[in-house]
């Protein structure tokens, strides 16, 4: 049986007060099953970070319901969202914000800083190095990375928790064109694993990579809403 | 957590680093101040315990060195009711004129400093525990051989003419016509006042009561003789002592008592009143003390808001990462204190440091006396940890309560 893993009913966004309000998202219906690779698509503004932003619980719906893994986290309080992100989220985003005077492997184990970092969390922070192709650049300083590298170290990042979703908020915004094909290939290489991914992307690029796989699904969004599938040239990152 | 904490401390180098130093420099007054209190407190506290139970006795009218007191009156003290039993031991001296020893004070290192002469009875001394106990090389002087013992401390005075065997020229009178001279065969062990060294200073060469009594040319006389008679009586307290100086002093004609014209004082009694301006002291040194908190607390806070405002993007991803309000409060917090104690170690280095070259005689001040105690050393932490505390408590509460949309949005 299919599990549907997040499940979003009648969500609605809407930011500023009275006269001067923009509806982000505007009565939204989702479902994404368990294990899917989804890439929501859509031109700036039109509310897919804000999307991102309400499964990943970092920010809440105006109205609606947001369910992740049985888990209403509309209605959590923050303490309990901190744990939510902690055990269920592992977050990208475009401009890797990595900590500029921590070296690699200390920057992958920033989330369990609070948590008192065990010998086995270091060695498990190794092996996502390995997988991620910086295996020896644990202790090299962020700072002497390239952009590519960076973002790698960011999603090393977002699985030390073994997070069951991982978000990428345009995780190849940033990057040049091979570097950002190597990444995306990299995430749907780690989301086969059975993690959920789901990428944020305006690039078409992405989305053709990520609809050629059999997990893969895309999801276009437009002035709040989910729309059909708009016409883009998927063929642009095939060799 | 903590040794991310103490990397993130220092994100703005500079500015954390000159922080610190601000903190370091409050503190270091703070340590300095508190050893120099302490050091001139332990003294103080010394020279009162030295003095428990000590009354000295001069001539009514005509204090100090122009005392005039007859032989009889240790005795007739001895002798006078409720006060002769509890005296356990008492001393005598005889101080001659300044003009006898003043042609030296120019040799000495400060201006108003002095050189004077007076007489012991070696043996009321030996039981007193006066000067001709404290012999530290050569001997003691020998009755009526014009020999004198001298200060220690004019041993560390390059211009003054100090070796045993050496002479001393007596001025017998103003004219410097009439001399005789004073064979050093000693010097006895002197501690120093602890003032600061511009603070003039009394220093006294001894001889035996004959040869005092020769020159002054009093030799056989009865009364006119001692300058000062001191008493030591046995007491457990200041106020046991301040009873007895009351008992000579209330002494009348009326009562039998026939010397009502000396005067009793008590130096503790003397001393206790300086105690309070050491109160005052203290009071000015906890308002300053606040003062170096404030201003050190307020450092710290512009530091750390300084460095937060640059980071809420980096505590915004922490949020999303799973760490938790109290987390990040809590990072900020021991980054706080991570500047108040590199403040505390930079305040204690350099103010053993300065108390280390102020305590010596580098500086006019020397031989200013400090004493670094634990409780010190102990202060300025709880001082540097309070600091840490206060300075990081509003910059913590400030990025603890970040939302990662808001500041991420802005991207």
């Amino acid at each position: 049986m299919i599990k549907i893993f997040i499940v979003l009913k009648n969500v609605s966004k809407i930011y500023g007060e009275e006269r001067t309000t923009i509806k982000a998202l505007d009565m939204v219906d989702l479902e994404i099953e368990k294990g899917k690779i989804i890439t929501v698509m859509g031109p700036s503004g039109s509310g897919k970070s804000t999307l991102l932003n309400i499964i990943g619980a970092m920010d809440k719906p105006t109205s609606g319901e947001v369910l992740v893994n049985d888990i209403e986290i509309g209605g959590l309080p923050e303490r309990k969202l901190s744990n939510y992100r902690k055990t269920q989220i592992g977050f990208i985003f475009q401009n890797f914000y990595l900590l500029p005077n921590l070296n690699v492997i200390e920057n992958i184990l920033t989330p369990l800083v609070p948590y008192r970092i065990k010998e086995k969390d270091r060695k498990k922070a190794q092996e996502i190095l390995e997988i991620v192709g910086l295996g020896d650049r644990a202790n090299t300083r962020v700072s002497k990375l390239s952009g590519g590298e960076s973002q790698r170290v960011a999603i090393a990042r977002a699985l030390i928790n073994d997070p069951k979703l991982i978000l990428a908020d345009e995780p190849t915004g940033n990057l040049d064109t091979e570097t950002g094909k190597s990444i995306v290939e990299t995430l749907i290489k780690l989301a086969e694993s059975g993690t959920t991914l789901i990428i944020v992307t305006h690039d078409p690029r992405v989305v053709s990579l990520v609809a050629k796989h059999p997990l893969g699904k895309s999801i276009w969004i437009k002035d709040g809403q989910l729309s059909d599938q708009a016409t883009y040239d998927l063929d642009c990152w095939d060799d | 957590m903590l040794l991310f904490s103490i990397k993130n401390a220092f994100r703005k180098k500079l500015i954390s680093i000159l922080s610190a130093i601000g903190v370091g420099f409050g503190l270091m007054l703070v340590f300095v101040i508190g050893a120099f209190t302490a050091g001139t407190s332990a003294q103080f506290q010394d020279s009162l315990n030295r003095t428990l139970g000590v009354v000295s006795v001069t001539e009514k009218l005509r204090g100090g060195a122009d005392s005039h007191l007859p032989l009889s009156l240790p005795q007739d003290l001895l002798d006078t009711p409720n006060v002769g039993d509890d005296i356990l031991s008492y001393n005598v001296e005889t101080q001659t004129a300044d003009y006898f020893t003043s042609e030296y004070w120019a040799n000495l290192s400060t201006f108003g400093d002095r050189l004077l002469l007076k007489g012991l009875n070696s043996t009321i001394d030996g039981n007193w525990g006066g000067p001709t106990t404290k012999i530290i090389e050569g001997r003691n002087f020998d009755p009526n051989k014009n020999e004198t013992i001298i200060d220690s401390r004019l041993v560390n005075i390059a211009q003054f003419p100090v070796t045993l065997g050496s002479n001393l020229t007596m001025n017998l009178d103003l004219s410097g016509n009439k001399t005789s001279i004073l064979t050093i065969v000693g010097i006895y062990k002197q501690e120093d006042i602890g003032a600061p060294s511009f603070v003039p200073r009394d220093y006294y060469i001894y001889t035996d009561m004959q040869t005092t009594w020769n020159l002054l040319d009093i030799a056989g006389e009865t009364s006119d003789i001692y300058t000062l008679i001191s008493l030591r009586f046995n007491v457990k307290g200041h106020e046991d002592t301040d009873e007895f100086v009351e008992k000579i002093n209330d002494y009348s004609e009326a009562d039998g008592y026939s010397h009502i014209y000396v005067t009793a004082f008590s130096l503790a009694s003397f001393l206790r009143e300086i105690e309070d301006t050491f109160a005052i002291f203290d009071t000015f040194t906890s308002i300053l003390s606040f003062i170096v908190v404030l201003s050190g607390g307020m450092a710290i806070i512009v530091t750390q808001l300084m460095s937060i405002s640059s980071r809420m993007k980096e505590f915004a991803i922490l949020k999303a990462t799973g760490w938790k309000n109290r987390h990040i409060f809590k990072d900020v917090i021991y980054e706080s204190l991570t500047l108040g104690i590199l403040g505390a170690i930079i305040g204690l280095s350099i103010g053993v440091g300065l108390i280390y070259i102020l305590g010596g005689n580098l500086l006019p001040f020397g031989g200013a006396s400090a004493i670094i105690t634990w409780r010190g050393v102990i202060e300025v932490i709880a001082y540097a940890l309070g600091l840490g505390i206060i300075g990081g408590l509003y910059p913590g509460i400030k990025a603890s309560r970040v939302r990662p949309v808001v500041v991420l949005k802005g991207e």
